[in-house]
């Protein structure tokens, strides 16, 4: 006799309720398991998937990821603004001007001539005269170079004077991240105006040296052009 | 967005289905992945892949607390399980696995069920490959395509392994097995 469709259900179906109803859960190994922390927290993720994006697991993930993500992003966000608002740096832009690319000059000086300076003026005092009101000196010192510092503990401003010994075919590299502003004349001597996001100063070269002096507020910049020319005087 | 997302989501019986066969099985399913793979974390992890397959199936499960969906329930196991080895160990450990699966080991055998325990002797002679096939698809009522899902084969071998199955039983039939 042949096995119908039916035969083969009815027999398999005796099968499974018999093999099912004499498993006894209890005396099976691991019954008394107690789930781990990880178990718990990826089912729970899983079930948060399948509650919104029910069989689409993997949606639900993908947003899940997203979502995180986002977050993260918009914490970050928020940290930088109020660290620049309260305490007055921004991070985000610390960060990106570390790795900015920098761009270097490489100058090499040629001695100036008698030509080009009929009367070529020397320096005549070590440190500058006509510093703005409220300044006062905190560093003056010279080994290699002279560095004298002013400061203004009302307005939080500071100066500074660089000054370096040239000669013919020194060589010096300096930061070029700068925008020049404008063509000053120094006793005689070209002279340039520069400024990046946090100083301003004037720069120029007599014949035995070349001067820096810097500001950290650009409104003092006729007071640094008026120190460089008491120089000479 | 929001809402399309939402609106892409099934109907509420499906999650309530979902919950409901967590209550109802997930000890089950633990204690037959730790009898295979003796191993803690990966018998959570097994449990937690059927689980998924299962919410991708959600579908195949008509009810919750019945015998069908139980042994359908424990098949998904025993398949997640022979993949995850097959992933971690070799093939070896995996054809030991196979044999493990049965679930014979649970059958207490008394005066009153003898017939039905000889009837389950009898079926587990039957290769477990074509027993699966033939139990999710005359007693659970899946199609080959659904079936071919659930175990990762194609249909092709779905369809070879139901009619190779019912060969056997013809065999035992006639071998007066049945």
């Amino acid at each position: 006799m042949e096995y119908s469709e039916n035969d083969i259900r009815e027999l398999l179906l005796a099968y499974v309720n018999t093999e099912m109803n004499s498993i006894i859960l209890e005396e099976m190994p691991g019954y008394d398991h107690v789930y781990s922390r990880r178990y718990k927290k990826r089912l729970k993720k899983m079930l948060w998937s399948e509650k919104y994006f029910g069989p689409r697991l993997m949606l639900g993930y993908v947003v899940r990821y997203v979502a995180i993500f986002a977050a993260i992003i918009f914490s970050l966000y928020a940290a930088n603004e109020v660290s620049a608002k309260v305490f007055g740096i921004n991070p985000w832009k610390t960060i990106v001007s570390f790795f900015a690319d920098s761009e270097v000059n490489h100058k090499t000086y040629t001695e100036l001539t008698t030509t080009e300076h009929m009367e070529p003026k020397t320096i005549v005092r070590d440190v500058p005269l006509n510093v703005p009101e409220g300044f006062e000196v905190v560093v003056n010192r010279e080994n290699v170079r002279r560095l004298v510092v002013w400061n203004n503990k009302n307005v939080k401003e500071e100066i500074t004077y660089i000054r370096t010994v040239i000669g013919h075919n020194a060589a010096v590299l300096e930061d070029a991240t700068y925008e020049r502003i404008a063509d000053i004349m120094i006793a005689g001597y070209k002279g340039y105006c520069y400024t990046d996001p946090i100083h301003t100063w004037v720069e120029w070269e007599d014949v035995s040296y070349k001067h820096v002096i810097e500001v950290t507020n650009d409104s003092y910049i006729d007071d640094v052009i008026s120190m460089a020319n008491s120089l000479y005087e | 967005m929001l809402s399309i997302l939402l609106a892409m989501a099934d109907s509420p019986e499906d999650k309530r289905k979902i919950e409901l066969l967590y209550e109802e099985y997930h000890k089950l399913m633990y204690a037959h992945a730790y009898n295979m793979v003796e191993n803690v974390h990966d018998a959570e992890d097994i449990e937690l892949q059927s689980w998924e397959k299962i919410i991708r199936n959600i579908h195949i499960f008509k009810k919750v607390s019945s015998n069908e969906t139980k042994k359908l329930i424990l098949t998904v196991v025993e398949r997640t399980t022979i993949d995850f080895c097959r992933k971690k160990w070799n093939i070896q450990k995996v054809e030991q696995l196979i044999s493990q699966s049965e679930l014979e080991t649970y059958v207490e055998t008394n005066d009153e069920n003898i017939e039905t325990v000889e009837l389950c002797e009898s079926l587990n002679k039957l290769p477990k490959k074509f027993r699966d096939v033939l139990i999710l698809h005359y007693v659970n009522e899946l199609s080959a395509k659904e079936i071919a899902e659930l175990l990762g084969i194609s249909e092709d071998t779905v369809w070879q392994r139901l009619h190779r199955g019912r060969l056997h039983l013809k065999e035992m039939k006639h071998d007066g097995i049945f």
